[in-house]
């Protein structure tokens, strides 16, 4: 029986006056890949956004490693091993890629593991080390993307957060995301939530799967079942 | 019998308490002042508004004009903007309905003359310099001499020393282009030749460019056709660039000399004069000495006796009679008797173009103090 | 030959007195967003402090500069913290900062003026050594312009490449709210940047005092031709704010070689419309991100 290493209950949060996440409860348990779909406007980034502390939730909790963190500033969940990857490449365009590593770190107490980590995630992405001083703007969307997820992993976090990691990117580039993805999960262990709008790659690497639709969740349980286009219209 | 005596002692009662006062009188005399308040020009809203308010102050602890008493408001047109004087003119006639004002800085002054001919506004200007503003109401005096006259003054000065090359540098304003225009011919008209021609903004600080330029142009002198604070500004520069010829300007007050420090030695200017000479000019300068703490220069004596003008010309109307404090009427009294009390000493006419008749006098800086030299003929 | 060598030199000298002032407001700028009009004021205060010790108290110069500098932290930092990070929870759109700024500005200009009187002040105590090579004159003040930016430029430059919160800056100029994800404290560097920002315009105020005396409204050019500098020079590089100093003082010495003075002040107008017609984003500004 798995623990959930990251819960929300009842949470409920939007900009200003409206309200656009209703009230969702879901777990992402220690050690799994958690699938979140929904169309364009469900709530699905307000959801994660909500989760990782970039906005103040409006109702509900958010519990990490079963103590309360509800609303908590990103650096304190940075330091407490959460990481969020947004959606659209969240890197620092004008820095190089090995600065935009380095950066991942920041928030490291201890310094001296970070080259340790670095050789470790240009072992997963080894075009990383190839360009490492090259202007991150100047790296394809992949790349950048790829880099992005490498930033966060040089913290080494328990909780991996991504934002559509597959958005604007060519499907083979897709497949290596995903496959990557999978790579984090099983080599380090890592919990992975991740939100996405391309179903048909993302479903195969998912240990559970959740539907949202205009901020309530319609669905949460095994992948398979999603495989089925009839009931996917049905839910989205 | 009892009835008239009544009536007539009421009557009676009824006529004296009227006959020093008038339906047309007015609770007090309103006058605005549109002085430089803010910005780079403040030190003459200070020493203007100084004159003014101490005028004020004696004129109504003499009973007022003629028990009536006097008020001055003051407002700010942010050192020239003549937008800014537009708007004054128009707070001081609806909030305080005036019938006079005090401007100074020719830009306001030039755009506030409309608005004195249309409501007949009598506006006196004792700090603007421009002969831009010459002729454009008929309500509109001046008790200060003009720009050009103490240009023309100072080259009549260089010519008499024997200077014939002259590198010059004005404020790009009003002012400083009437100077230039009224200048350079009479200039050359004295075998003079201009080697040297810069601009600068008022207030500006790095006039570099400027200084160097003219040190190249190899002059026998520097004119400068600018107003306080920048004559400081500019022979601090040409002395720490260099340039040794003398220097002659229009302009010499505290600011001036606080900027140029040790570098203003030598420095010659023309300018109007004021010193105590007869009576009123001491008490003055007593005056507002005890008050203000320092002694008065010109402009402050300009605005002090300005009101003492307003004053004499409101008392000559109202002597006249009927609906006599309207700013047409007090300007017409001016031009009609056109001689007034100076506090520079003896008295003081408007000539046709509205502008009082004064000497302009020749300083130099030596040992850090401002000396008369003597003063200066003009045909 | 003569005049044009001195012209260089003035531009030089000029240029950086300009650059300084925009690494200053720049870095502010960059890495907050905000429009901080208040610089100019906090520029004048800094002035004024350091005549108010060093003539009036009596202390010297470098105590005084001391004095001044802090004199600027305290106000730049105080303006984020009480006025514009209010704002910034409330997410208020950008122009409210700007329009807050505009008000500090004139608030603490007109204290100043309140405080400290109008008219010029100088510190008459001390004396402006006056040089020359050649043909071409200079004095003390001009040489001390130079050098103070380039020993602050650099020490800048060293910062923000080689420590910890110096790549922060960076960071959260590139991309504020990455930086927030990484596990910066924003906060915090949003005030070191107003800290620094403002403690780089309290030596060239403290010059200027020096060489032009202080004035109330000194703070607008300040502040002016910092945000010029920045404009041209592109905004979140610290080298663009440089190289947009130099090219307002090169434009406005060298570029006057033949045309009259008359036009100084519009040339540095027609540099900038060129720049932000032909170059938005400045000659090395990174497209801005929002």
């Amino acid at each position: 029986m798995s623990t959930a290493i990251l819960e929300a209950r009842d949470l409920c949060a939007g900009y200003g006056k409206k309200q656009i996440v209703n009230g969702v409860s879901l777990s992402l348990n220690t050690g799994e890949v958690l699938l979140i779909l929904g169309h364009n406007g469900a709530g699905k980034t307000t959801f994660v956004r909500a989760l990782f502390g970039l906005m103040t939730p409006m109702a509900g909790q958010v519990l990490y490693e079963g103590k309360e963190i509800t609303g908590r500033k990103p650096a304190a969940n940075v330091a407490d091993g959460i990481a969020f990857v947004p959606q659209g490449h969240g890197i620092f365009r004008s820095l190089s890629v090995h600065d935009n590593l380095e950066l991942g770190g920041f928030v490291e107490p201890d310094k001296s593991v970070l080259p340790q980590r670095l050789e470790q995630i240009n072992g997963l992405f080894p075009i990383l080390k190839e360009r490492a001083s090259q202007t991150a703007g100047t790296l394809s969307g992949g790349q950048q993307q790829m880099l992005a997820i490498g930033m966060a992993l040089m913290h080494e976090p328990r909780v991996l957060i991504l934002d559509e990691p597959s958005i604007g990117l060519a499907p083979n580039l897709v497949e290596r995301v995903m496959s990557s993805i999978t790579e984090i999960n099983q080599r380090f262990g890592t919990s992975i939530l991740i939100i996405e709008q391309n179903v048909p790659l993302s479903l195969p690497i998912a240990h559970r799967a959740a539907v949202i639709k205009t901020g309530e969740v319609v669905y949460e349980g095994a992948p398979e079942p999603l495989q089925d286009h009839v009931k996917l219209m049905q839910l989205f | 019998m009892r009835r008239e005596l009544l009536g007539l002692a009421a009557a009676s009662l009824v006529a004296f308490a009227a006959a020093d006062s008038r339906a047309e009188d007015p609770e007090k005399f309103t006058i605005g002042a549109i002085l430089a308040m803010s910005g780079s020009g403040d030190w003459y809203g200070k020493v203007m508004s100084a004159g003014i308010e101490l005028a004020v102050e004696e004129i109504n602890a003499e009973g007022g004009i003629d028990g009536i008493p006097l008020e001055a408001v003051f407002e700010d047109h942010k050192s020239g903007i003549a937008r800014e004087g537009v708007n004054a003119i128009n707070r001081l006639i609806n909030m305080h309905d005036v019938q006079a004002v005090f401007s100074s800085f020719s830009p306001p002054t030039i755009a506030i003359a409309p608005i004195a001919d249309e409501q007949g506004i009598l506006v006196v200007n004792g700090g603007g310099v421009s002969t831009a503003m010459v002729g454009i109401s008929d309500n509109l005096f001046h008790n200060r001499s003009l720009a050009s006259d103490l240009g023309r003054a100072a080259v009549a000065f260089a010519d008499e020393e024997g200077w014939s090359r002259m590198a010059q540098i004005a404020w790009r304003t009003d002012a400083g282009e009437s100077i230039i225009s009224e200048v350079e011919p009479y200039w050359e008209e004295l075998g003079g030749e201009v080697v040297a021609t810069e601009w600068m903004d008022q207030g500006a600080t790095n006039i570099d460019t400027q200084i160097a330029k003219m040190r190249t142009a190899n002059p026998d002198f520097l004119a400068l056709w600018l107003f306080s604070p920048d004559p400081g500004m500019a022979m601090r520069r040409a002395r720490e660039f260099g340039i040794d010829v003398p220097v002659v300007g229009v302009e010499y007050t505290a600011d001036v000399a606080e900027i140029g420090g040790d570098h203003m030695e030598g420095y010659y200017y023309t300018s109007d004069y004021f010193t105590p000479t007869d009576d009123w000019s001491q008490r003055f300068q007593e005056a507002y000495r005890e008050r203000y703490g320092e002694d008065p220069e010109f402009y402050a004596a300009n605005y002090y006796e300005g009101v003492y003008l307003i004053a004499e010309a409101i008392r000559r109307a109202r002597a006249e009679g009927g609906d006599y404090y309207d700013g047409a009427n007090l300007a017409r009294i001016i031009r009609e008797q056109p001689t007034y009390p100076s506090v520079y000493g003896g008295e003081m006419t408007f000539q046709d173009n509205g502008v009082a008749q004064k000497r302009v006098a020749l300083f130099q800086i030596q040992d850090g103090e401002s000396e008369f030299q003597r003063y200066l003929d003009l045909e | 030959m003569d005049l044009a060598l001195q012209l260089l030199v003035n531009g030089v000298i000029t240029g950086s007195h300009y650059a300084l002032l925009g690494v200053g407001f720049g870095i502010i700028f960059a890495t907050t967003r905000i429009v901080h009009f208040a610089y100019g004021p906090i520029f004048t205060v800094a002035a004024y402090m350091a005549w108010y010790s060093a003539a009036m108290l009596g202390l010297p110069i470098p105590v005084a500069l001391l004095i001044a500098i802090l004199a600027a932290v305290l106000l730049g930092v105080g303006s984020y913290v009480l006025l514009y990070e209010p704002f910034e929870k409330r997410q208020a759109p950008h122009l409210v900062p700007l329009i807050a700024s505009l008000g500090l500005y004139i608030v603490l200009e007109n204290l100043v003026g309140i405080i400290f009187g109008s008219g010029v002040r100088v510190v008459r105590e001390f004396t402006n050594g006056i040089h020359f090579m050649g043909p071409v004159f200079f004095t003390t003040i001009h040489i001390w312009q130079v050098v103070v930016l380039v020993v602050l430029g650099g020490a800048l430059a060293v910062f923000l490449r080689w420590t910890s919160y110096g790549k922060a800056v960076l960071a959260m100029t590139d991309n504020p709210e990455m930086a927030r994800i990484i596990g910066i404290d924003t906060r915090k560097v949003a005030i070191l940047v107003f800290a620094i920002g403002s403690a780089i315009s309290a030596p060239s105020a403290v010059l200027i005092l020096l060489k032009d005396g202080a004035t109330t409204h000194m703070g607008f050019l300040a502040v002016f031709m910092a945000f010029v500098a920045v404009i041209v020079g592109g905004i979140g590089s610290i080298k663009g704010a440089v190289i947009g100093g130099f090219a307002l003082g090169m434009v406005e010495s060298l570029g006057m070689l033949r045309i009259p003075t008359e036009w100084q002040s519009s040339i540095a107008f027609m540099l900038l419309f060129l720049v932000v017609l032909l170059r938005p984003q400045g000659l090395f500004g990174a497209a801005m991100r929002r």
